[in-house]
């Protein structure tokens, strides 16, 4: 501490003698009068300690700075690896931050409830709050029942039609009620918000907010944007007011939203999940859902006590078809929760993970590279410790420099960051991402790039400090006693570990992918397209809908190049089956959800036209339909797939048995098909398929089979549906684009983790290749003794690369060890598909050692070629 | 003569240094300022003020063997430069003037 200082440095001596002096008399008295003096120096020096620290401070920066100019390639290479690194962490973590921990943009956000609907029976299970969306007429019954909030609104979000001018990957609408706004206690940054009078009568007021980022991008912020007009579907609707900067509602789904009355659903007819299952009324088409804001002096349980209430009146009313309806109030006062999300903050926190241990082994090559300049430099260390430079000083300047570095990675990841946020917004359908920057990503940016810092600055540092000036004068390596002989063989080590988990992790995904293009979905997937079709509003009677699903088949069947057409609520791959108690007269039905069966819609020849092969009996035929006066969803009769078949009749012959389905006790097996698989999941679910004209519906899909290419009948089956009078909006795909469709995500994971894997790869071949180098010269003079002695470029080879043998095989273990925690987190939030089996492990260790074995061979190699009479006389 | 420039406990210290002449170092110049005023000076300031009487170069130190005793770490003597020497004349002389013709008050009956 008094270093700087000619009297400072003697005034330790000074103490000691004094100390000793006193000592002798008395130890306590020494002791005491020692540290009086010490305290008192301490602290007469303490403001010329500062000043001086600040003044080294300036120095060492601007030197530090002199030492990077010097060396450019250097500087260049470490800031746009600290940038990619930074600026990925900083991308990833901000999403994370900003949809699990940033506060909504409105007034007091944590007086927020939303009230979900759930099961009784799954209380306190994982997923409750995913249950179910609550019904426009279950919303209504809970404005009047739920005590403690001021007042109830409802909201649900859908994707734009497909076609719309509008629509995209990243634009939603929401639907709200004319109290949405006003509940948020949101003011429009323009025009005027969606109100109470917009919400009836039902469908005349087509009115929109659109977000401030809409605003921006898609109407250049137009200054004249209120009272524009805008065709959505069918109907045009006038923008009636901007909501204000960053607010995207409660939803996370995207940041270019518009919001309009629900009472507009219908005219807009989006296609959600609940409008595809067998209808019970309008009342119960449109989903969504419930939140309010607290009233004063109200608290959650209160709610949460009267929201049971609520839940035990519907029940016991029969206001709900649902005799399990429980309802969970939770604050919702930002974009979402764990327990909303599910496993998407894992997924999320595992994709940091990744990118986090990708970022070290970046991290680690720069602190190689700092090693071998430090390695370098340490002539220039030595003479400035024998000049009187202290080691905390060498120590200080290692860090500054460091830190300079990262400062400049810092600026760089900044802009980077920006850019990662756009593009996994675009990624995720998010709205969180909103390129922004403010004290929380500062903060979140500081904290990545200190640890940064430490990663790649810490060693590097500690080394060079420990530099022993005596060696450097008398011109030897000038490492100190005691240091180990080379702290880049820790730093490879761990590149090799972390090289190894993600390339085994990148195995992994891959081979799921694999497994998913080559895997047989049970069906012909060439030549099938799906139209996807809504009933005309007001076409409510089973005799009318059956008259509009007939008039579709027969428009589509006359389609030139059509062979076969069919209807069915949902086709493979659609999220549209329904669960339900499903058991045999001898089975009984539990609920523990082992008897919760998947039940799917179909029409005549559906399994024909899919291509998917009977195993027994046969399937539903025209015949198949129940008088215009039979009750609702009476089915008597009943295909099933191998799986449920399995299930129920293990030892039997389950056709022509008796089955009980949802709305019929008395059911006939007539067929058995084979089990259709989700090309996702390679996972087919026991299902019963029950007749669609057995049901009530107020959209179906047409499953078509073409002679040729389905994408060329598309535009022609489109205009065939469009024709009809009875059917809005078909949206026409073929099965090969929903195939591609529900594998993208895995395919993107896939290629996620295995630019991850590789570039992890990349970077620790680099880091060995320049290990063995550094070896090789290191110990040039031995291996010319060696050449000239005798030895072969066989023992020469075996000198340089036992070590990096040892340093494979440390790597390899200790990388499989941690890629196998990784996989079975992951197998716990995606499900068992995803497996660290034998091929996984023995690609990858082939990948890691073919890469490394190349990386290290080629500096060898160069060693034995090296003449001894030359090296001799060079190096001795 | 130079203007004087000293602070009072700068005085102090180059007066003791001077008194103390060849075995002049930090802590018997301690000791002869406790002696010789009977109060006791903070370490840290005398540290503080030898550190600033030699860049203003009134003294100069010169460096003794170092010993076991003090951890190895040598004592640092000190002398008063000649320009010292003319600061403390200088000091004395204003001082002296400040203090003419008021023997009446000042000095003890």
């Amino acid at each position: 501490m008094l270093a700087h200082s000619p009297y400072g440095r003697a005034a330790g001596g000074d103490l000691d003698e004094g100390f000793d002096q006193l000592a002798a008399t008395s130890a306590l008295r020494a002791t005491f009068w020692y540290w009086r003096r010490a305290l008192s120096i301490a602290m007469h020096y303490l403001p010329s300690l500062l000043a001086s620290t600040a003044d080294h401070l300036v120095h060492d920066g601007a030197y530090a700075a002199r030492a990077l100019r010097r060396t450019p390639l250097f500087t260049i290479v470490a800031t746009v690896i600290l940038a990619l690194g930074i600026g990925a962490n900083t991308a990833v973590l901000g999403l994370i931050d900003d949809m699990y921990f940033r506060k909504l943009p409105v007034p007091q956000p944590e007086r927020i409830v939303a009230i979900y609907a759930g099961d009784t029976r799954n209380r306190g299970r994982a997923g409750t709050l995913r249950d179910e969306s609550i019904s426009l007429h279950t919303f209504a019954e809970l404005r009047t029942r739920i005590r403690g909030v001021d007042t109830l609104a409802m909201y649900a979000v859908h994707s734009l039609p497909t076609g719309d001018p509008l629509s995209g990957d990243e634009t939603w609408s929401a639907l709200v009620s004319g109290n949405y706004f006003h509940v948020l206690g949101v003011a429009p940054e323009r025009g005027r918000f969606i109100g109470d009078d917009d919400e009836q009568p039902e469908g005349a007021h087509p009115v929109v907010v659109i977000s401030d980022y809409l605003w921006r991008e898609k109407f250049a912020g137009d200054e004249h944007v209120i009272g524009r007009q805008i065709p959505i579907g069918q109907v045009t609707f006038t923008v009636i007011g901007v909501a204000p900067r960053g607010f995207t509602g409660l939803h996370p789904e995207g940041r270019t939203i518009l919001w309009m009355p629900y009472t507009m659903a219908n005219a807009l007819a989006p296609r959600g999940t609940a409008s595809h299952a067998p209808a019970t009324g309008s009342q119960d088409t449109f989903f969504g859902t419930v939140f309010g804001r607290l009233s004063a002096n109200a608290t959650l349980a209160q709610v949460q006590a009267s929201a049971d209430g609520a839940a035990q009146d519907l029940t016991a009313n029969d206001l709900t078809a649902n005799r399990h309806l429980a309802f969970y109030v939770r604050v919702r006062d930002r974009l979402t929760t764990a327990e909303l999300s599910g496993n998407a903050l894992s997924m999320f926190a595992l994709a940091w993970i990744m990118i986090a241990l990708l970022h070290l082994v970046a991290c680690s090559n720069v602190a190689s590279l700092m090693l071998a300049r430090s390695a370098a430099r340490r002539r220039e260390l030595g003479v400035r410790m024998c000049l009187g430079a202290s080691r905390m000083r060498i120590l200080m300047q290692s860090f500054i420099e460091a830190w300079l570095l990262a400062i400049l990675g810092a600026g760089g990841g900044l802009a980077v960051g920006l850019v990662f946020s756009k593009l996994l917004a675009r990624m995720a359908f998010l709205s969180a991402s909103n390129p922004h920057l403010d004290l929380r990503v500062i903060a979140i940016v500081a904290l990545v790039v200190g640890a940064t810092v430490v990663q790649f600055g810490m060693l590097p540092a500690f080394d060079a400090s420990r530099t022993d000036p005596l060696s450097v004068l008398r011109g030897g390596p000038g490492r100190a006693r005691g240091v180990r002989r080379d702290r880049s063989e820790m730093v490879v080590l761990g590149q090799v570990a972390v090289s190894m988990t993600l390339v085994a992790n990148a195995a992994v995904f891959v081979a799921l992918a694999r497994r998913q293009a080559t895997t047989s979905p049970g069906y012909d997937a060439a030549h099938l397209a799906v139209a996807s079709v809504s009933l005309r509003d007001g076409l409510v009677s089973p005799s009318d809908q059956h008259a509009a699903y007939a008039d579709a088949l027969t428009r589509v069947a006359a389609v030139p190049g059509v062979r076969a057409a069919t209807g069915a609520v949902g086709a493979p791959l659609f999220n549209t089956h329904w669960f339900g108690a499903v058991s045999t007269p001898t089975s009984v039905a539990t609920s523990d959800g082992a008897s919760q069966t998947s039940l799917q819609a179909v029409g005549p020849g559906y399994f024909a036209t899919l291509g998917a092969p009977l195993v027994r009996g046969r399937e539903f035929t025209i015949r198949d339909r129940l008088p215009p006066t039979a009750p609702r969803d009476a089915f008597d009769v009943v295909v099933v797939n191998e799986s449920l078949a399995r299930r129920l009749w293990p030892n039997d012959d389950p056709i022509g048995k008796q089955i009980s389905v949802p709305g019929s006790s008395s059911a006939i097996v007539v067929g058995i098909v084979r089990d259709i698989h989700d090309v996702s999941t390679i996972a087919a679910v026991p299902r019963a398929y029950v007749p669609l004209l057995e049901t009530r519906f107020q959209s179906f899909d047409v499953v078509v089979r073409t002679t040729g290419p389905a994408s060329i009948s598309v535009e022609t089956i489109r205009a065939a549906l469009q024709a009809s009078g009875e059917l809005q909006r078909p949206a026409v795909r073929t099965m090969s684009f929903i195939q591609a469709g529900a594998m993208s995500t895995s395919r993107a994971a896939a290629l996620g983790v295995s630019i991850c894997g590789g570039l992890a790869l990349f970077l620790t071949v680099v880091g060995l290749y320049g290990i063995v180098t550094m070896w090789a010269a290191q110990r040039r003079a031995e291996i010319g003794i060696r050449l000239a002695l005798g030895a072969t470029s066989g023992n020469v080879h075996w000198l340089l690369l036992s070590g990096v043998g040892k340093l494979l095989c440390t790597g390899a273990a200790l990388g499989l060890f941690c890629a196998f925690g990784i996989v079975q987190i992951e197998r716990g939030q995606i499900g068992p598909i995803i497996s660290l089996d034998a091929a996984a492990v023995g690609i990858s260790l082939l990948v890691l050692v073919a890469c490394a074995g190349a990386a290290a061979y080629l500096p060898s190699r160069r060693a034995t070629r090296q003449h001894p009479a030359e090296v001799l006389r060079t190096s001795i | 003569m130079p203007r004087p420039a000293l602070g009072e406990f700068e005085q102090v210290v180059l007066l003791a240094i001077l008194r103390l002449g060849d075995t002049a170092y930090a802590p018997a110049i301690l000791d002869e300022i406790l002696e010789c005023t009977g109060s006791e000076a903070s370490p840290g300031s005398m540290y503080v003020t030898l550190d600033r009487l030699e860049a203003k170069g009134l003294i100069r130190s010169r460096l003794a063997d170092a010993t076991a005793q003090r951890s190895g770490r040598a004592r640092r003597y000190v002398s008063v430069t000649a320009h010292g020497v003319r600061q403390l004349r200088a000091t004395r002389a204003s001082l002296l003037a400040l203090w003419r013709g008021l023997e009446g008050i000042l000095e003890p009956c």
